[in-house]
């Protein structure tokens, strides 16, 4: 089932890619993808991006499903001209069992019917490795966020600092 | 193996904290924070979580950023020292734990701030070599305190503070992850960890509690 959802959402993309390169009516800051067929839509908001130094850095971003139906996101990837940096992505997970943390990769993660997922500092993040140059505070990243039923969203997420001032709370 | 029994009581209170946490996790600069904070007048007793039996320090000489051997119960004692076990390929709560812990250091009166230790302990000695590591704790501040050691001394270190030892887990392309604590540790001057500190407390709670341990020390 989940090979079929993947496919249907790789046939979508270059509709949708289609579709905004024609007409002006898009916005690639902050939207989702709709499937018509499904009523599958997830909204991205809030999206940044921290990179302590190193080859890796970590992408934070607030789902909103408009569905009936859970949603999960399958998979990210960069895009535009920081896609050559970026040599690894993941979703990832921090895990705290007693006075241990670990993060750990997962395969997808749910955002509730009619609900939302918060990817933040200490829980969900969008793990890049293998990052050379390193990214550097400002840098604008092109983010792809694959759904399992909504079709891809891209959202813009800028480079900060660490710090709970980026992705970890629910400022604006 | 007498640890145990430690981190499951941890868990039970570190879930409630965050659960408190989250529920106003929003303005959490506090209204004394400014450019050159002169005073800051703590608004509660403790805010963070306690740890019974407190923590002892970890007896430990590991190597600092220098190259130098670094006694941790003798550099630290009876100063106040935040500890954190981590490393710096990770990319999301051991760099927000640091972030936070420098920006309440800057946001501090002088008087309080420059009578607290931070110490980073790094959990991936094969990775976090001292110029590693002090490249990376210079992002935040000069004047951490970065040790690093053999992985069988750093394993040593982390369980002697109930953390499971480094457990590489492979994720490809060369990359792995490694164990590291889930919170910072808050040594007092008598050179035991009441108090923890896990990921999502506000800014506030930790103004407040490094004024109490500087100015009056722990105190039940």
């Amino acid at each position: 089932m989940k090979r079929v959802a993947i496919l249907m959402a790789a046939v979508a993309l270059p509709a949708m890619l289609l579709i905004s390169a024609c007409g002006d009516d898009d916005d690639d800051t902050t939207n989702g993808g709709g499937d018509q067929a499904s009523g599958a839509h997830v909204e991205a908001t809030n999206a940044s991006a921290k990179s302590p130094g190193n080859d890796v850095a970590s992408v934070y971003v607030t789902l909103t499903n408009h569905a009936d139906a859970p949603d999960y996101l399958i998979s990210a990837e960069i895009l535009g001209d920081k896609a050559g940096q970026v040599g690894m992505v993941q979703i990832h997970e921090v895990v705290t069992e007693g006075a241990t943390s670990k993060m750990q990769e997962v395969e997808k993660v749910e955002i509730p019917a009619k609900g939302e997922l918060q990817l933040k500092a200490g829980s969900y993040h969008i793990m890049l490795m293998n990052v050379d140059p390193p990214l550097a505070e400002g840098d604008e990243l092109e983010v792809k966020l694959n759904f399992e039923n909504a079709d891809p969203v891209t959202v813009k997420a800028t480079v900060g600092k660490p710090g709970q001032d980026m992705g970890a709370t629910s400022h604006n | 193996m007498n640890w145990k029994p430690v981190p499951l009581a941890l868990l039970a209170i570190v879930g409630v904290v965050i659960g408190v946490a989250c529920s106003g996790d929003d303005d959490s600069a506090g209204a004394t924070a400014g450019a050159n904070p002169t005073a800051y007048t703590p608004e509660s007793d403790f805010m963070g979580v306690f740890v019974t039996p407190a923590l002892p320090k970890p007896d430990a000489v590991l190597t600092d950023t220098s190259g130098q051997p670094f006694d941790l119960r003798k550099e630290t004692d009876g100063v106040v020292t935040l500890l954190y076990v981590g490393y710096t390929h990770c990319p999301d709560v051991c760099p927000t734990h640091m972030a936070d812990i420098m920006t309440v250091l800057e946001k501090l009166p002088a008087d309080v701030s420059s009578q607290i230790k931070v110490v980073f302990v790094t959990a991936d000695p094969d990775r976090d070599t001292p110029e590693v590591l002090r490249k990376w704790l210079d992002i935040f501040s000069k004047d951490f305190i970065g040790l690093t050691g053999t992985q069988a001394q750093v394993d040593a270190f982390q369980r002697s503070l109930s953390i499971s030892p480094a457990d590489k887990t492979d994720i490809g392309g060369g990359n792995y992850t490694v164990n590291h604590a889930a919170y910072v540790m808050a040594y007092s001057q008598d050179n035991l960890a009441h108090l923890v500190y896990p990921l999502g407390v506000t800014q506030e709670t930790w103004m407040n509690d490094l004024t109490i341990l500087v100015k009056e020390g722990w105190k039940q």
